[in-house]
């Protein structure tokens, strides 16, 4: 299993290892969906063991923080490296999704 | 106390002459008008004409102030008197007149016709009082010159107020001409033209009563009620459009919202109907500009466009009245036949219509025209723009409100997430190569006119431009969803979600049997039928014509019109839109923009290039970074075959650096932080898809210069900025060229601009920017850095006269504003708004102006 799951508080909080790309977007995708299913409704992405991350994990994270927004619930994503902090930058994913600097900052603000 | 002289043109024997069968001769106007204006048979002579001129004479002995003038054809007999001047029909009418002799040049007639003036009035008509005190009333035959040449020697060089004519007093041998004439020509000279032959008595100071009976009265205008909504200057249009009728019909196609009126006019010449006309009145820009559209698809639309009538102006509206040729019955808007549609049956014969006119406008206009562009969707569309984030946050304020009246709950839309979403997107300046295509640029169901033998009539062509060739199939998608699905309540919002997702998610939506078993109330429901079959069809007509499956600008436009929707707030008495269809509209626009936001268009690096370059490879924008391993990454290498001519290794004077890497200067390798495994130089930015120097002469940084131009008005009225055009392509173009080694970019701004125009500063330009340029030449190894220089000049210092000698098919002065902006490509659109900028701080342009072009263009 490639994904890492624990709950803080009202949030749960997802962990992907390595990588966030066309290879294993999909795995994650359907462990989001899950958790949106079973109930979560505020999820924190964290990117601390990811090195990087692709268009296709991308479209990943949108697609549960529209589905997660339309349920009155939202998506965060923390601890971005400087690579994924520079895609972030480039896709504009910065304005559209909150990033926080760690998990712990991400579930305070609640 | 004001005189009243009537003129009389062409009122020779042969314009008058009793016996309508010796209308031979080329001066006679013809039996009808002949009759129309004299009386036939018995009645000879007790015409709306004599009578008149009858009650002018005996007014006039009686000592009212008024005066007749004939003017005498060069042809006729020479006499002094009424029976003697070879006018021997005016005798039993008029006792005296003054008779001036138009010579073989019309121009002649002026110096004795004046002399009359003096003579019948007293009154100098040169004086400075002269316009006040006389009052002209032109009557007579061959109204298309002999008396429009007349009125507008008053009117227009004497510069008389009082200059009137009436349709009653005044005939022709050309009707259309005549009309023309009455209806354009002489209210566009402000020549009174009185509809009523009693306000023509009236204005020369007689009484109404006595023609009462005489002439036919102004057209009638039906019903009452109409003519009264349309207010004073539309309903004089009307009239003057209608004006060879004696009763029209009115019927309100629609109007109100953006300030026009169209309007189907059932017309009557006493007891017998003729065809029908529509009618359209506007403000003059917007109808000078549907008129120019129409020009433009005429010949290639033939009958299915309407034949246009001779515009008619009253202040600052216009009007035109329409012929739609060979109707049966009366014709419907194909939005009235949707509407209609209450049955499978009813549907189909609506899909037929729609197919015919889909088939009429992709055979004939796009077909016909398109041709191959790189466009960059978002500001091709407009939605680039700040004040697109600014109307959709207004119009999600207003819906939300709306809802929370409706149901006591909060709307659970992010509208300042639907904001960022906007922004992330139409920051993306990027193109594809797409068909570009003189299209309609707001086909809507009302603009389609359909009759009982489905005949199709396409109108409304302000709009109309070169465009991509999916914008007016997403139109017509976006209006059947959102403006005609008036039949949905609330209840219905998460159906119509369900099958708005599902066309999003499909270019081309299955047939009802063949959909998704979670959309079955499709089947049952003919509301979503209609709905579902009519995108089929429509996005069926639009892919079998466009080459490829890509359909990021279909959905950019769709994304554009549901943006637009918002806005047709019927609360807000803007448009048809009730809350059920402003929520379609708001589902419409976040879905679309959480699609478009993760295309491969977003998602990858960006894709343009000039037609001689290979296709990029387009590697995800997270691979893009030089930083970044990316063992995929292998873009075809390309060098230009006219660079590698220039070769200064091997030719003397040779522009382009050599292709050997080995001779690259160490300046140049240096000239970025990433270099290859030869040493050569690599794109600051990161990969580019192409390898090699592509069109640009040097390896690494290409400098740049880039003209801008501009002027003040001439009086005083805005400025201006100096742009090109390339063939084919309504992007306007900055004057801009590569600086050559060792010369400055000041040099090299004269040299470019003499070789675009024909013409060199005489002033030193103002550096307004400087630094890397995108340009769709850039390769992984080359890339431009521009120097942006900006010189403003006064009118007279700004050249007029242009000699093309670059790269421009045609070069003008625009005016410095949105619209002119919006036309530029991104980069250099970027350095317009910098010069508007720095004019608005040199008090150039007001700052207001300049802060609202500024919104509206970035």
């Amino acid at each position: 299993m490639d994904i890492q799951l624990r709950e803080e508080g009202s949030f749960t909080v997802v962990a992907p290892r390595l990588k966030l790309d066309t290879g294993s977007a999909a795995q994650t995708q359907q462990e989001l969906s899950l958790l949106v299913e079973h109930g979560a409704r505020k999820i924190v992405v964290d990117f601390s063991d990811v090195a990087y991350v692709g268009s296709a994990g991308l479209r990943v994270l949108l697609a549960t923080a529209k589905r997660l927004r339309s349920l009155g619930g939202e998506l965060r994503v923390c601890s971005l490296n400087q690579s994924v902090n520079e895609v972030f930058e480039i896709t504009g994913f910065s304005e559209l999704l909150p990033v926080f600097a760690s998990a712990l900052e991400a579930v305070r603000d609640s | 106390m004001s005189f009243t002289v009537a003129i009389g043109l062409g009122l020779s024997e042969a314009a008058l002459g009793q016996d309508p069968h010796d209308a031979a001769g080329p001066h006679h106007i013809g039996r009808a008008e002949s009759e129309r204006l004299l009386g036939v048979g018995r009645e000879y002579g007790r015409g709306p004409l004599p009578t008149f001129l009858e009650r002018f004479d005996v007014a006039r002995r009686a000592g009212a102030p008024l005066g007749l003038i004939v003017v005498r054809e060069a042809f006729e007999q020479t006499g002094d008197s009424v029976g003697q001047s070879g006018v021997a029909s005016l005798a039993p009418f008029v006792q005296e007149a003054e008779f001036v002799c138009a010579a073989q040049s019309s121009g002649a007639l002026w110096r004795p016709l004046l002399h009359a003036i003096r003579r019948v009035s007293g009154i100098n008509p040169l004086a400075d009082d002269g316009g006040e005190r006389l009052r002209f009333l032109l009557v007579g035959c061959q109204t298309e010159h002999r008396v429009l040449a007349t009125a507008l020697f008053l009117r227009s060089i004497l510069g008389h107020d009082h200059v009137a004519t009436s349709p009653h007093l005044v005939g022709s041998a050309t009707s259309e001409a005549h009309l023309a004439a009455l209806r354009h020509h002489l209210p566009r000279a402000g020549v009174e033209v009185l509809l009523q032959l009693g306000d023509a008595a009236e204005f020369a100071g007689l009484e109404r009563e006595p023609f009462a009976n005489l002439g036919r009265t102004a057209c009638v205008i039906e019903p009452a009620n109409i003519g009264e909504e349309l207010g004073e200057t539309s309903r004089r249009i009307v009239q003057l459009l209608c004006l060879h009728w004696t009763k029209a019909e009115l019927r309100l196609l629609n109007g109100g919202f953006s300030g026009s009126v169209l309007l189907l006019a059932d017309g009557w010449k006493d007891q017998a109907c003729t065809e029908p006309m529509v009618i359209k009145v506007d403000r003059y820009s917007q109808m000078r500009r549907e008129i120019d559209g129409y020009h433009m698809v005429k010949d290639l639309l033939g009958k299915h466009v309407p034949t246009f009538e001779y515009p008619v102006s009253v202040g600052d509206s216009t009007g035109v009245g329409m012929d739609l040729a060979t109707m049966e019955g009366a014709p419907i808007s194909l939005q009235e036949a949707f509407e209609n549609a209450d049955s499978d049956d009813a549907v189909a014969h609506f899909l037929r219509r729609l197919d015919k006119a889909l088939d009429l406008l992709s055979t004939r206009l796009y077909r016909n025209t398109r041709c191959a562009e790189w466009v960059s969707p978002y500001r091709a569309l407009h939605l680039h723009a700040d004040v697109q984030r600014q109307w959709l946050a207004e119009n999600l304020d207003a819906i939300r409100q709306h809802w929370t009246a409706d149901t006591d709950a909060p709307l659970a839309v992010d509208g300042a997430h639907l904001a960022k979403l906007l922004r992330v997107l139409a920051r993306n300046d990027d193109g594809v190569e797409s068909e570009v295509c003189l299209a309609h640029g707001d086909l809507n169901f009302k603009n389609i006119i359909c009759d009982r033998g489905d005949n199709i009539w396409l109108i409304d062509w302000t709009h109309c431009g070169r465009m991509p060739i999916e914008v007016d199939f997403a139109k017509l998608e976006s209006d059947l969803k959102i403006v005609m699905s008036k039949q949905f309540e609330l209840e219905d919002l998460s159906r119509v979600r369900q099958l708005e997702d599902y066309l999003l998610a499909n270019r081309l939506p299955s047939t009802v049997d063949q959909l998704p078993e979670s959309l079955r109330f499709v089947r049952w429901d003919l509301r979503f039928r209609k709905i579902l079959m009519g995108v089929e069809h429509i996005r069926r007509a639009c892919f079998d014509l466009k080459r490829g499956d890509d359909w990021l600008v279909y959905r950019a436009a769709l994304l554009k019109y549901a943006l637009h929707s918002l806005s047709f707030d019927a609360r807000r008495g803007r448009g048809e839109c009730e809350l059920p269809q402003l929520l379609y509209a708001l589902h419409c626009v976040e879905a679309l923009l959480h699609d478009l936001v993760v295309d491969d268009f977003q998602l990858k690096i960006r894709g343009e290039r000039p037609p001689s370059y290979p296709p990029r490879q387009r590697v995800s924008i997270d691979l893009a970074p030089w930083s970044v391993d990316c063992p995929e990454y292998d873009p075809p290498y390309h060098v230009d075959a006219a660079v590698l001519a220039h070769d200064r290794a091997s030719i003397d004077g040779g522009l382009a650096d050599p292709e050997d890497p080995s001779l690259i200067a160490d300046d140049v390798a240096a000239s970025s932080p990433f270099r290859d495994a030869a040493g050569r130089p690599l794109h600051p930015h990161g990969r580019t898809g192409i390898a090699g120097r592509g069109a640009l002469p040097r390896w690494g940084p290409n400098l740049a210069v880039v003209a801008l131009l501009t002027r003040d008005r001439a009086n005083g009225g805005g400025t201006d900025i100096l742009l090109g055009k390339c063939a084919e392509s309504e992007s306007l173009h900055l004057p801009e060229g590569l600086v050559h080694a060792g010369e400055s970019a000041e040099c090299a701004l004269g040299r470019v601009v003499e070789r675009d125009i024909g013409w060199r500063p005489a002033r030193e330009s103002m550096p307004l920017a400087e630094g890397y340029s995108y340009d769709i030449r850039r390769t992984d190894h080359a890339w431009i850095v521009a120097s942006a220089r900006h010189l403003h000049m006064t009118h007279d210092e700004a050249p007029k006269l242009f000699q093309l000698g670059g790269r421009f098919e045609a070069v003008s002065w625009y005016p410095l504003d949105a619209n002119t902006v919006n036309r530029i490509p991104a980069e250099h659109a970027r350095h317009a708004r910098a010069a508007i900028r720095a004019l608005e701080r040199t008090c150039h342009i007001d700052g207001a102006v300049a802060s609202a072009v500024l919104a509206a263009t970035g």
